[in-house]
């Protein structure tokens, strides 16, 4: 593929570095005094200034979960299958997809599912009419109730947490960071990485919230510790 | 130690209300402040580069400069044409590549006040001792908002005015429509932007609207007074000069 | 009154005064942008508000892409050799024109007809779907609200909220007309999203070939980020084998610390949340996840120009999350169709005269009260009423404004310069005063006075100017 692209062939390259040269020529305007631009603290239409929350990083994850209507479970490791088990029978999941690299364990006992077990080898396509999907995850980040995915044997290729209608991701404590400013000191982009933050939604009509388009309308996350 | 100030009203105010600059004399003097009005004054020459026409304020601004250099503080009693002052004079004395001009730009810049923060932040004052027994809003313009950050200084001196009633405006910090000859350019999107200004006005049931800026106000005036509200404007300085001694 | 002389300057039947004036009198579409960009902002205000350090992220956030556009060669040769080292193959596009040769004919190669798209201001700016369609490929937009645009043959007049000029009642007779033929939907949003997810799903699923913007490249690692809310932009970044994502030149992050800035700026800046509901990362060709082949189309179409603007340049850090358009108050009046751009909003009031040079564009510079307000909440910083103010007189530089205009201005600039002159001046309007009280008095006025007292009164002439009274009560 994509012989014919060699940099060579590509006169718009050239034109294109030629043209920003040149242009950065002439030096960009200082910008100035960093006051200007900024909100005038306490006049009207600013907002008031909230504290930073107070909340243990843990507390505070599931608090900002939860806030955006994900179901939270906070178990014991020990807890995990029991959890899962739980989750499964009250959402009426018939059908699970796991990633290869998951602790069998923590879904071994879940009873009457049929069961996938993605290693990766096969099409993505056939994973729509599959119930649910059983991830663990790599980071997590408490300020925004946000899950990490990034390809990991327990995570998985990205379409098992995308067709699927049940998402149940297992959130270990130690995994859970405070803000994302920190994200990038504990995962990599060598495998693709997935930010999930809610139930896809959206609010395109009318600015009315709807839970539910195309990604999983259901995320439960269960944090274990 | 008396202070000493040359007052900068602006073409406007010279021109149109004459009241504001004689109500910022008569507050400024009861102060204890030496007033001087440097009579070669003019025009901060804001409508000339907020139209496009910046090159053509360069003379403007080199009148402003030579006025004032002398000077050891300027206050001007018009919020747009301080924030002028402030954001574009260096620049525009820059075009000159004048060094005399440009030196005394640099150093004449930081020596211009805001009427309000010239008395809350150099002088410290915050009650003037007038009287003022009215129901008043506050409305923020843009530039002494945004550009000058001035808030609390007027909320300060309006609220230690005698008798006078602060009442809360709706969506009192946004723009009211006016933006020099936007007025005129986009006359239906300036008077629609005034016409949701003016119903905020009168929900808030004040007698007064009071701002730092007597060209917001002349805007917000004319609709006030095409729709027979019977609510006035005031530039902050008249109110201030209510009830002190030499107002007239 | 400077402007009360000056003649009629703004009769033209192109621009944004002629363009918004059926939007300001449409009092309907003025109330669903009143609420629409009401809610946003206060949306923003709350989890701005959570972030001690919003101030410092924003001025993060422009540092780190003014150091990019400051030296914007380098990091576009680091960005390059990044995409091919981890697989994947970068175009090079001047124009619109050559942007959309190069994606039909990656479409041709591969024999398809059909592509799926993730919302992209970028390929819209392009016109790519009327383009595609033309040579015969039928693009489809896959976000709810730009499927709902597409299907309506209208344009978006939003960033964010590309169909927050119609309703619901009018997005359920769409459907029922094409999507959703034969099938009664109420008119309730969660129906309405579910008919579309039935419809798109089926694409997804057989889509071979995706299309996509780009919010952020990382130089460092070759990584691109899109953000989303819906699932669609995870579908067509992860289902199809081909997948084609083209990007303006200044899209460009340094390092992925540097992008950890922007997940925390773009989000709340943006649709109000903490955090978008989908980000998806990807580094070139990942086996065994996602497309077989990724091209990134990297697209100049005059930013090298308005890169060497030194004022202009800011323009370029913007991130494209909206927050100007919400709190402008002349874009809650006009809605996007006004501005008659891709770009709508303040920032497409400096970003479509510097790209497009349109004579409607044009006129936009000048669509701004110059409230601040679209400065305070950009992200990024951009100065935008001091790029505003700079094109104004670029555009008039260039010879785009009546010349009459410029007369007059310069016999006030003239008249001003002076404090003698100026003393004349006021002089002899005391002392014509009666004259002019009376004729501005007078009902209906020309020219401008005219389109001010529209709406307005006009103040009457005092009889005494201040420095007049200045040296009369000094007896000077």
């Amino acid at each position: 593929m994509a012989n014919n692209h060699l940099r060579s062939d590509q006169p718009s390259r050239t034109k294109i570095l030629n043209l920003v040269r040149s242009g950065l020529l002439n030096k960009a305007m200082d910008p100035g005094s960093s006051m200007a631009g900024v909100a005038t603290r306490g006049a009207p239409g600013t907002p008031l200034w909230i504290a930073g929350h107070d909340l243990e990083t843990v507390d505070l994850f599931e608090e900002v979960l939860k806030d955006y209507k994900a179901r939270v479970l906070r178990v014991d490791i020990e807890g995990i299958p029991a959890a899962v088990a739980e989750v499964i029978s009250s959402c009426h999941i018939k059908s699970l997809v796991v990633p290869s690299g998951l602790d069998r364990t923590w879904y071994e006992g879940v009873g009457q599912v049929q069961l996938v077990v993605d290693d990766g080898s096969g099409p993505a396509v056939g994973f729509e009419k599959i119930d649910g999907v059983i991830t663990g995850c790599s980071c997590a980040i408490a300020e925004t109730g946000t899950l990490v995915l990034s390809g990991r044997p327990d995570e998985g290729r990205r379409a098992i947490t995308l067709l699927p209608d049940f998402h149940i991701c297992i959130v270990k404590t130690e995994a859970i960071i405070r803000g994302v400013s920190e994200l990038f000191s504990r995962i990599g982009v060598s495998n693709p990485v997935t930010l999930i933050s809610g139930p896809s939604a959206t609010s395109d009509i009318e600015l009315k919230r709807v839970e539910g388009v195309h990604g999983p309308r259901n995320l439960i996350v269960v944090i274990a510790t | 130690m008396t202070r000493s100030v040359s007052l900068f009203v602006s073409c406007f105010n010279d021109m149109l209300f004459p009241n504001t600059a004689r109500a910022a004399n008569v507050v400024l003097r009861s102060l204890g402040v030496k007033v001087e009005f440097p009579r070669r004054q003019t025009c901060c020459g804001q409508i000339h580069v907020n139209t496009g026409y910046a090159s053509m304020a360069v003379p403007l601004v080199r009148n402003f400069v030579n006025t004032f250099s002398g000077a050891e503080e300027i206050v001007a009693i018009s919020g747009s044409c301080t924030a002028m002052v402030r954001e574009h004079y260096l620049e525009l004395a820059n075009r000159t590549n004048d060094v005399n001009l440009i030196s005394k730009t640099r150093e004449l810049v930081p020596r211009v006040f805001e009427f309000s923060e010239y008395l809350t932040d150099v002088v410290g004052v915050s009650d003037v001792g007038a009287t003022y027994p009215h129901r008043v809003s506050y409305h923020p313009t843009c530039h002494s908002l945004r550009s000058l950050h001035i808030y609390e200084s007027a909320i300060k001196l309006l609220g230690a005015v005698r008798g006078l009633q602060l009442i809360d405006l709706s969506f009192a910090e946004q723009c009211c429509g006016f933006g020099g000859t936007f007025s005129v350019k986009n006359s239906p999107m300036s008077t629609a932007i005034l016409a949701d200004k003016v119903a905020n006005i009168v929900n808030a049931k004040v007698e007064t609207v009071v701002a730092l800026d007597n060209s917001c106000l002349l805007h917000i005036s004319g609709a006030l007074k095409r729709n027979n509200t019977g609510v006035s404007v005031m530039h902050l300085a008249e109110v201030l000069a209510h009830g002190l001694d030499g107002v007239v | 009154m400077v402007w009360m002389v000056l003649s009629d300057m703004a009769g033209s039947r192109v621009g944004f005064p002629y363009t918004s004036l059926p939007r300001i009198e449409d009092s309907q579409l003025r109330a669903n942008l009143r609420s629409a960009t009401t809610a946003i902002r206060e949306k923003r205000g709350r989890v701005v508000a959570e972030k001690d350090d919003w101030e410092e992220l924003r001025l993060k956030g422009e540092q780190i892409r003014a150091e990019v556009l400051n030296n914007l060669d380098s990091y576009l040769v680091k960005l390059e050799a990044s995409v091919e080292n981890v697989g994947g193959v970068v175009h090079w596009a001047g124009d619109a024109g050559e942007a959309n040769e190069i994606v039909l004919s990656l479409v041709r190669q591969h024999g398809e007809s059909e592509v799926v798209k993730v919302k992209s201001l970028t390929t819209d700016e392009m016109g790519l779907n009327e383009y595609l369609s033309q040579g015969g490929v039928m693009a489809y937009e896959t976000d709810l609200a730009e499927l709902i645009v597409q299907l309506a043959h209208d344009k978006p007049s939003h960033i964010l909220v590309p169909a927050i000029h119609m309703n619901r009642s009018e997005i359920r007779d769409l459907f029922q007309g094409t999507i959703s033929k034969g099938t009664a939907l109420s008119d309730d949003p969660t129906v309405l999203a579910e008919a579309s997810r039935l419809y798109l799903r089926q694409k997804f699923l057989s889509a071979k070939i995706a299309i996509s913007g780009v919010n952020f490249a990382v130089a460092e690692t070759g990584t691109i980020c899109v953000v989303e809310s819906e699932g669609n932009g995870r579908m067509c970044l992860t289902l199809p084998k081909v997948l084609i994502s083209v990007m303006g030149i200044e899209k460009i992050i340094p390092t992925l610390d540097d992008l950890a800035v922007f997940l925390e700026l773009l989000p709340r800046s943006s649709t109000g949340e903490r955090m978008n509901p989908y980000t998806s990362l990807w580094s070139g060709v990942h086996k065994g996840d996602g497309p077989e082949e990724f091209h990134l189309v990297i697209m100049d179409n005059r930013r090298s120009a308005v890169l060497a603007d030194p004022v202009g340049r800011q323009t370029l850090q913007c991130i494209r999350c909206s927050a100007c358009l919400n709190v402008c108050p002349v874009y809650e009046r006009s809605g996007g169709h006004a501005y008659d751009s891709v770009y709508p909003g303040p920032i497409g009031a400096i970003l479509s005269p510097q790209l497009f040079g349109t004579e409607s564009s044009k006129s936009l510079p000048w669509a701004s009260t110059l409230c601040g307000a679209c400065y305070e909440v950009c992200p990024v910083r951009i100065n935008i009423p001091q790029v505003l103010v700079h094109l104004r007189e670029k555009v008039l530089t260039e010879g785009h404004r009546s010349s009459s205009e410029r007369f007059q201005f310069a016999i006030l600039s003239a008249v001003l310069s002076s404090g003698s002159r100026f003393d004349l001046a006021l002089r002899t309007i005391s002392r014509l005063r009666f004259l002019i009280n009376r004729f501005l008095a007078f009902g209906s006025l020309p020219g401008v006075a005219g389109k001010w007292t529209v709406a307005r009164e006009l103040p009457e002439i005092p009889k005494e100017s201040f420095r007049v009274w200045w040296r009369r009560s000094r007896g000077q």
